[in-house]
């Protein structure tokens, strides 16, 4: 079980990628109360956090922080994420999941996909025999 | 403002602009519609997004190695491709003018023009890497009139849940 209570604000480090082995341990051991967010290689991952971000998608962000919190026993646990999204991540840590899920649960409804968007869908590809 | 509030602060803003399924929502249209309604219609949308972008990326491939294929896998793959795509643009179609109206539809009406094909699809997809299995099955549920409640990640590419 987590050390420390599920959905508590944590202390979030970006640890970062220049990082040797040797240095990520030595800041790791002299923060054992911090939860570790890695970022991984931007040449992998867009540059740009998504625009049309929805309630399904952080959920399940927050699942897996918890997730993470829950098996690594709350505390010197890694993150791994997308530069894009390090900060998001990083904010969720600082207010805690169940803060977090309350904001989720007031959150007004919006349109993710509006008549816009939706029209401007390309038609399906066609195959030729 | 400090740091930390700065943070909190582009969180909260961020939480705002999210989806949820509770009250109405004026939509792009100018109408006022039902919450459920437009979360509905944008859990097609994701759908029909995923399964057209892999219809594309399966398309290319099939036109890649087709030469190489024997004839009946060919035909056979023709078919379900151009049946898909015939589905999909009818789908979409349908879509826009529940979008328009915002009535008289529902996730398994949309859907319906690409009941018949998706399936042996998805399936082809599934065994080409260009879908999780996990995909093709919220994709299955919903052809099958299960709604996406567990939470579909169009972002992402992923159910909610999977590997």
């Amino acid at each position: 079980m987590s050390a420390i209570p599920l959905g508590s604000p944590l202390i979030p480090i970006i640890l970062p990628t220049a990082f040797t082995k040797a240095e990520s341990d030595t800041l790791r051991a002299a923060n054992p109360a911090a939860i570790f967010v890695l970022v991984t290689p931007a040449a992998t991952v867009a540059q740009t956090p998504p625009v049309d971000l929805h309630k399904d998608a952080v959920n399940s962000w927050l699942d897996v922080i918890d997730g993470i919190i829950t098996y690594a026993g709350g505390a010197a646990a890694s993150i791994i994420v997308s530069p894009a999204l390090a900060p998001i991540v990083v904010g969720l840590l600082h207010m805690g999941t169940a803060e977090a899920r309350q904001l989720l649960l007031k959150a007004p409804a919006t349109e993710r996909w509006t008549l816009a968007m939706l029209m401007a869908e390309p038609a399906a590809a066609r195959p030729l025999p | 403002m400090n740091r930390h509030s700065r943070f909190v602060l582009a969180l909260v803003l961020s939480l705002v602009v999210m989806g949820c399924a509770t009250g109405p929502v004026t939509t792009s249209t100018g109408a006022v519609v039902p919450a459920a309604t437009v979360q509905s219609q944008d859990n097609v949308a994701d759908v029909l997004h995923m399964v057209r972008e892999s219809h594309r990326q399966y398309v290319a491939l099939y036109e890649a190695t087709k030469a190489t294929m024997d004839p009946a896998t060919r035909a056979k793959q023709y078919q379900i491709l151009n049946d898909l795509a015939n589905g999909l643009d009818a789908s979409q179609a349908l879509l826009i003018t529940w979008k328009q109206t915002s009535t008289g539809a529902s996730p398994g009406t949309i859907l319906k023009p690409i009941l018949a094909s998706a399936p042996a699809f998805l399936d082809l997809a599934v065994r080409a890497k260009l879908l999780t299995q996990a995909q093709a099955d919220v994709v299955k549920g919903l052809l099958a009139g299960i709604p996406v409640t567990a939470g579909f990640d169009i972002q992402t590419n992923t159910a909610r849940g999977a590997a």
